[in-house]
């Protein structure tokens, strides 16, 4: 134990002189102002959908019902054709409804599209309104009752949750990419900067085992992690969810450090390794997409453990009955932390020893 | 001039014997193939419907069938299976059926309260019922879809894979830099660059010589990025264009690790600090609506990727390249004048 704490001792030191910790709190406090002070929390959202309704029937239900459809939805209602075409050209993922009084039918919805919108939208988009319409067309819409009795829905949870703030849903990529794997980078460099400096080797003649001079790597990962993690979690969110949070990021940071170390075993020289860092930090990322995009979630995504971390700490950021989630993560992350940390920490004796 | 190759072809030799050179191969095609596989699965995602396919409660094949022309459709044993299915991650509706009222059941996960009648299920339940059971009743509406003709001459490439390859070419460039700062730093710890001074090489020769190879590899993944991500009918002069510009951005990111860092372990952690300003200007330029992303102008990596965005998708003319170059340019410019003492002396 006195010798893990005196290589963490050593490794801070060394840590805070080749400014590798500095520069990561430095970089925690620059991102919780940007949060915090630029980037706003209101943020109206960007159109998917602008809408013309000359005939009213949709948009008086809505704003009625729903009002603030807008902002939720991202459904915009213009004054003419010109202004969905406008919106469109603006977005270049928006599409357009016109809704006007048929020739032959009732009412007649031209469904606008980009030259990229898949074919499936269209078909979903064509029952939708049909259906809509249907419900909405006065004076008391066409379906007959045995229409509506063929469907009844219920909710595992019922109310709507708020509009959630625009900075702090930026919140999980952010924590993953700053403090989570924060080892990935780290312990490449911690590691190539003993081989380059030949101490390992001076090292391995000490009666010390190879195990607990990665431990106190991992530690100083860890110390720095949850110093980057508490400087941008508290400022912006204060206490809430912050124990949650602690516990799916620690499990986070030890896996990212663990898979730093095997890259680390790996290469002597760290600009070798960087290359890969970069290439997984970019495949550790790309379950943000499913964040922010929740209708993609295929099953696969979730074999990346980064999705497991982005997910839980979104449920311990905004509580929604969904603790489980966070929970789940954790195991998730847990189970393969027990694999991974000793794999790694074998991986880099076997390789030191061979090498050295 | 021949100094300068000797330099180039040294950084060569050096990174092939150290296996560099086939690291710098293989990890951007994994990256490229990465993204080809994962960008049409994000292009074609769908909402999805957790249907219960056994026992009393199942939902009738043919119904089944009608809703996975629509959305995708996942099938499970039991109302509880799907039900977790539900509370878990991602966006899902559920179905099952309901014999004792004789009716089908869409289980929302979160609804406002009285929700009585929408969910996207519910909505092609009515809808199959109503044309089966109404068939001479006359349609309500008459659905027209169409690409507006202001809108005709627009790509067809989706906005996901243009983001793909943005991403990815800016992540080039990043990885250039790395190249180059690291290769700076490496002939600092190994003395190289002490033997450089007193060779006839001068300063120039040297850093252009370090700057071919990285420059080099950014050409050649330009054009497998943009044939791997499909993205082959766009202006490839104009992405070779914003392409040389930006490599102003590696070499500023590259000088600025390889003065800074003293070491491997200081340059990586300069190199990760200058990197989330990378994130940031991908961030912004994917999340921010257009009225907000004033707040990362400051960054040339913004102008990169807005500009690769939209040469990608077709939108992008020759002045408007100009300008934006010239802006990115200009900037990079700004900021080697700031931190030009710093690289001075990080390098002498």
């Amino acid at each position: 134990m006195n010798r893990i704490s005196s290589l963490f001792k050593k490794d801070i030191i060394l840590g805070i002189k080749d400014v590798f910790v500095i520069l990561e709190l430095v970089s925690a406090v620059f991102i919780t102002l940007l949060l915090l002070f630029v980037i706003p929390a209101d943020l109206k959202r960007e159109a998917t959908i602008f809408v013309y309704d000359s005939t009213g029937v949709v948009e008086d239900f809505l704003k009625t019902n729903i009002p603030d459809y807008e902002n939720s939805k991202g459904e915009y209602y213009v004054e003419s054709r010109g202004e969905v075409i406008k919106g469109m050209q603006e977005n270049r993922s928006a599409l357009g409804m016109i809704i006007t009084e048929g020739a032959n039918t009732r009412y007649q919805v031209e469904f606008l599209r980009q030259p990229c919108t898949s074919d499936h939208i269209t078909k979903e988009v064509n029952v939708e309104m049909d259906d809509f319409l249907s419900i909405l067309a006065p004076p008391a819409g066409v379906y007959s009752p045995d229409v509506y009795e063929t469907v009844r829905i219920t909710s595992l949870q019922w109310g709507v949750r708020d509009i959630l703030p625009f900075n702090k849903r930026l919140m999980p990529p952010i924590l993953l990419m700053m403090a989570g794997i924060i080892g990935l980078f780290a312990m490449v460099s911690l590691i190539g900067q003993e081989r380059a400096d030949l101490t390992i080797r001076a090292y391995r003649v000490s009666p010390a085992g190879l195990w607990e001079f990665i431990v106190s790597k991992h530690l100083v990962v860890l110390f720095t992690g949850l110093c980057s993690f508490s400087i941008l979690y508290l400022p912006i969110m204060g206490f809430n969810g912050y124990l949650e949070s602690l516990i799916v990021i620690v499990l986070t940071i030890i896996m990212g450090s663990s898979l730093g170390v095997i890259l680390g075993s790996f290469f002597k020289n760290p600009m070798g390794a960087m290359l890969w860092v970069l290439m997984l930090m970019m495949f550790l990322a790309l379950p943000a997409i499913s964040l922010f995009l929740p209708v993609f979630s295929p099953e696969w995504l979730k074999l990346i453990p980064s999705y497991h971390t982005l997910f839980a700490l979104d449920a311990a950021i905004f509580p929604n009955n969904n603790s489980h989630i966070i929970w789940q993560g954790a195991a998730v992350l847990a189970v393969l932390n027990i694999f991974l940390f000793p794999l790694s920490t074998m991986i880099f004796n076997k390789m030191i020893q061979k090498k050295t | 001039m021949k100094q300068l190759f000797e330099i180039f072809l040294f950084d060569v030799k050096r990174n092939i014997k150290n296996f560099m050179g086939a690291y710098m191969l293989i990890v951007p095609v994994v990256i490229l193939m990465v993204l080809r596989f994962f960008l049409p699965s994000v292009e074609n995602s769908k909402g999805m419907i957790a249907v219960v396919s056994e026992g009393p409660n199942a939902v009738d094949a043919e119904t089944i069938q009608y809703f996975d022309e629509l959305v995708d459709v996942k099938t499970y044993a039991s109302i509880e299976d799907m039900e977790q299915k539900l509370r878990g991650t991602g966006t899902a509706e559920g179905l099952y059926w309901d014999p004792t009222e004789e009716q089908y059941v869409s289980v929302l996960e979160q609804s406002k309260e009285g929700n009585t009648i929408f969910s996207v299920s519910a909505r092609m339940i009515r809808q199959r019922y109503y044309q089966q059971n109404y068939p001479d009743t006359p349609r309500i509406t008459t659905f027209i879809s169409a690409v507006p003709s202001e809108l005709s001459d627009r790509t067809k490439i989706s906005p996901v894979a243009t983001m793909g390859g943005s991403i990815f070419l800016v992540f080039m460039i990043i990885l250039s830099g790395f190249i180059i700062g690291l290769g700076i730093v490496n002939d600092k710890e190994e003395g190289t660059d002490r033997a450089i001074r007193v060779s006839p090489t001068s300063k120039a020769d040297y850093f252009i010589g370090k700057s071919i190879q990285p420059l080099l590899i950014m050409a050649v993944y330009t054009i497998i990025s943009l044939l791997m991500l499909g993205l082959l009918e766009v202006n490839i002069f104009q992405v070779y264009l914003v392409v040389l510009a930006s490599f102003s951005v590696t070499l500023l990111f590259g000088l600025v690790l390889g003065a800074l860092g003293k070491n491997e372990t200081e340059a990586i952690g300069y190199g990760k600090g200058l990197s989330m300003i990378v994130m940031l200007a991908i961030l912004g330029g994917t999340l921010l609506p257009g009225s907000w992303q004033w707040i990362i102008w400051w960054t040339p990596f913004y102008w990169v990727y807005d500009m690769l965005e939209g040469i990608f998708t077709e939108t992008a003319s020759w002045g408007s390249i100009a300008w934006k170059s010239a802006l990115m340019v200009g900037l990079t410019g700004l900021y080697f004048m700031l931190l030009r003492k710093k690289i001075v002396k990080g390098l002498s």
